[in-house]
This record gives structure tokens, C-alpha cells and sequence, in this order.
């Protein structure tokens, strides 16, 4: 009897978990979404100098002298030649993965990479160097994706700091984060 | 005896459900918070100093030596720091409890002056002297605040006093050049509001060929973040600025 009721009580927390309110869709379990992919090469942190990119998630925009530059958010730094506003253009990328926010004093760029605080020599942009990394000087309360989801309204799965990420794939997944 | 157990067991279930009532409405929350990006700056140098708004800390740097850059003591805020506007020797601290002013004037440790708080909403801050202005977004993300251009009076640091708030719909970022204030509106377009007479703001015009998310007021130019690109415009005249061009995504 005591067995029993010891079952039934544990039963009874069990069920007692369920949230009645929620909508049926909403119930535990797995749902299409989206997954981060990761990468364990942390080669993909060293900012790297390219080509113009088309904009993939434009981000903020910063302007110093004749130059402007926005955020591709997660990818990078568009730099843009702005000595004529009339026929200002793209001339380069500075590739910065998990890249978000960026401010520059004298020749030097600082800027995110995931939770990284990076800041880059750009006295000459086309030959951008990082001097120096602080880790974890961002970390956004850990609750922030670095990596844009591709779509809105969708599940993914929560992202994990302290892991390198360089995407998203459509994959089933926990119901555990939500992009509204 | 079989029904006190019942109702103990009862008792056990009611308590268990409560418990767990306040378990799931956390995460909830923590989920719905994920993907909240301001769309205005969290890095910003005043000095020698880098300072970051990150979640409910203002994370200060030393960059006198970019390539041997220290950091200091994070200071805490408050839940929901979204951006920092740095004007001499003071820190505007936008956050979704309101505006926080925070002085520098040791660089190295800025310490609280004064605040306005409000209901919750998104908050980016301009300021000059003796005037502040934000603009508050009552919306689903942001809060329930009234939407509009906030405008403080700051002479008395210690004590924001709301001088005037200018009703306008959907504002995001904002930018302040002399006496005319910039206001990115969305869908409702970029709004002029000259307010020489910061208690009696008036709109001078409203630019709604784009939707406009962010200005930065620079070199008689304004470069204006919209959503399908970059627009900038000749604003030696305040009065009339002039489009001279956009480069697309």
C-alpha cells in the first residue's frame, strides 16, 4: 500500500509538471527548426581582409572620415568608401566571425567576435590586423545568438556559449529557444 | 485513513502544480528575450575608454595602448542595458527600465548621477548640455510606453524632469545636429523636429520614401540605416536636407 502510494505520488509530481494551458502544438517534444552548426577550428576567429560581399543581415553603420562601415551581423564588416556620399561603395570586407557591434578610435577597430572584445589595426584597412583579444568580454548575459536565425517565427535550438558556431541547418529539433 | 492520504496526496498535487507554474513562465520568458538586438550602438569610446552595454553591465576598458587594451571593473545598471551615448563627461545609458545618466569624469569607474525611470520600452538617448532626448517604443517587444520623442530636462543632473513628450509613432533610432533632432520612424519615414525650444518641439518636415531605422548626423551629412540599404543626404541646411544618394543591398 505504501509502495502504491508512493507511485501515485510520483505519478501525480510527474503530471503536475504539464502546463494545461498550453496549446496542443505547444506540448513538449521535438519540432522542426533550426540547429547551430558548430566548428571546433577556431581558425574562423582570425579577422580576415576580402573583397566587397553582397549583405547578407545588415547591422549597424559607423562612420569615420571618408569611410563608412556596417556590421553583416555574424559575418563581418562591410567597409565602404564614402568620399563621394553621390557614389559611395562597398571596396572591402573584414571578415569577424559572430561579429555584432563595432567602435573605432584612431587606427584601431574595436569589435565583437561571439564574446570576444577584438581590436584590429586598420591604419591601413586592406591590411587589417588583430593586436589584441579579451575573451568573454561580451557575453550578453550568455542569452544572445551571435549567428542570425535565416527566418523569423521559427524553434531553434538554444544557442551554447562558449562553442563556435557558423550557421544554422533546418533539423529537428527541441522546442527549447524561439525566434519571435 | 485512506482518505487523509487522498487528501494529503491532494495537497502534494497543489503544491507540485504551483511550483512548476512559476518554473515554466521563467523559461518562457528567458526564451522570448533570445534575439533581442538594439538596433543602435553597445560599443562607444569617450577618451582613452571603451565602454560596452552588455545586459546589465557597462563593461569599461582602457585603450590608451589599443594593443595592450586592459580591462576595468564592469559596473552594474540594471536589467536591460540596449544602448550608451557618450556627450563630455557623461554616459547615457538607454535601457528597458529607462535612462540612466552615469558620469565619467573618472573614466575608469563611472558612477551613477542620476535617472528617469519609465515603463518598460526600448530606449536609445541623444543629449547635449542641458537637454536629453529618447525616443520610447510601446510595443510587444519593448513595453507598453506611450510611443514618442521623450525630452528631459538635465540642468539638475541628479533629476531628469520630463519637459515634453512628443507623440509619434514607431520610433527607432535617433540622431541630434544642432537644434534639430532626427527621428527614424520605420515605415513613417525620417521626422525633422526642430526644437530650438526644447518644451515646444515641432515637426519641420517628414521624409517617408523609406523605411528608416537608424541616423548618424556626420560632417553636414546624415547617413540614414534603412531597410534596403544606406541613404545619405546633404544636411548643410537643416531645414531642407537633400538626398544626394543611396547605396543598396
Amino acid at each position: 500500500m505504501q509502495k502504491l502510494l508512493f507511485f501515485l505520488a510520483f505519478t501525480v509530481s510527474l503530471v503536475s509538471c504539464w502546463d494545461f494551458r498550453k496549446p496542443i502544438h505547444y506540448r513538449q517534444g521535438k519540432v522542426w527548426g533550426y540547429k547551430p552548426l558548430y566548428t571546433t577550428d577556431s581558425s574562423i576567429l582570425r579577422p580576415q581582409v576580402m573583397g566587397p560581399q553582397s549583405v547578407k543581415f545588415p547591422g549597424k553603420i559607423y562612420a569615420k572620415g571618408t569611410l563608412l562601415f556596417q556590421n553583416d551581423l555574424g559575418y563581418g564588416i562591410h567597409v565602404i568608401d564614402n568620399t563621394n556620399p553621390a557614389q559611395a561603395s562597398r571596396i572591402g570586407f573584414i571578415k569577424l566571425s559572430g561579429n555584432s557591434e563595432m567602435s573605432i578610435k584612431g587606427n584601431f577597430l574595436y569589435a565583437n567576435s561571439f564574446t570576444d572584445l577584438v581590436v584590429i589595426d586598420i591604419s591601413n584597412w586592406q591590411n587589417s590586423t588583430e593586436v589584441k583579444r579579451i575573451r568573454n568580454a561580451f557575453n550578453q548575459g550568455n542569452m544572445y545568438t551571435f549567428i542570425p536565425l535565416p527566418e523569423h517565427k521559427v524553434y531553434y535550438e538554444c544557442y551554447s556559449s562558449g562553442r563556435l558556431q557558423v550557421g544554422w541547418v533546418r533539423d529537428s529539433v527541441y522546442q527549447n529557444c524561439y525566434y519571435p | 485513513m485512506h482518505l487523509r492520504k487522498i487528501i494529503s496526496l491532494f495537497c502534494l498535487f497543489l503544491v507540485l502544480l504551483a511550483s512548476c507554474d512559476k518554473e515554466s513562465a521563467t523559461t518562457t520568458d528567458a526564451s522570448n528575450s533570445t534575439g533581442t538586438g538594439g538596433s543602435l550602438a553597445k560599443f562607444t569610446i569617450a577618451g582613452n575608454y571603451l565602454y560596452l552595454a552588455d545586459f546589465s553591465y557597462i563593461r569599461v576598458f582602457d585603450i590608451s595602448n589599443p594593443s595592450n587594451t586592459v580591462e576595468k571593473s564592469p559596473v552594474y545598471i540594471g536589467w536591460g542595458v540596449e544602448t550608451i551615448f557618450p556627450y563630455k563627461d557623461k554616459l547615457f545609458i538607454g535601457s528597458n527600465s529607462g535612462m540612466f545618466i552615469y558620469s565619467i569624469s573618472n573614466p575608469s569607474l563611472p558612477v551613477k548621477l542620476g535617472q528617469a525611470i519609465h515603463l518598460r520600452s526600448c530606449d536609445p538617448v541623444v543629449a547635449n548640455d542641458t537637454v536629453s532626448y529618447s525616443t520610447l517604443q510601446g510595443n510587444t517587444r519593448c513595453g507598453p510606453a506611450e510611443s514618442g520623442l521623450y525630452i528631459y530636462d538635465i540642468k539638475t543632473i541628479t533629476t531628469p524632469v520630463l519637459k515634453k513628450l512628443l507623440p509619434l509613432s514607431t520610433p527607432f533610432g535617433l540622431g541630434l545636429a544642432d537644434s534639430v533632432v532626427f527621428v527614424c520612424r520605420g515605415s513613417n519615414g525620417l521626422s525633422a523636429i526642430n526644437v530650438k525650444d526644447p518644451a515646444d518641439p515641432k515637426i519641420m518636415y517628414t521624409k517617408t520614401d523609406a523605411y528608416y531605422l537608424d541616423v548618424i548626423p556626420y560632417n553636414n551629412l546624415l547617413i540614414c540605416y534603412i531597410n534596403t540599404g544606406i541613404a545619405i543626404y546633404d544636411a548643410s541646411d537643416l531645414r531642407n536636407i537633400v538626398k544626394v544618394g543611396t547605396l543598396n543591398y
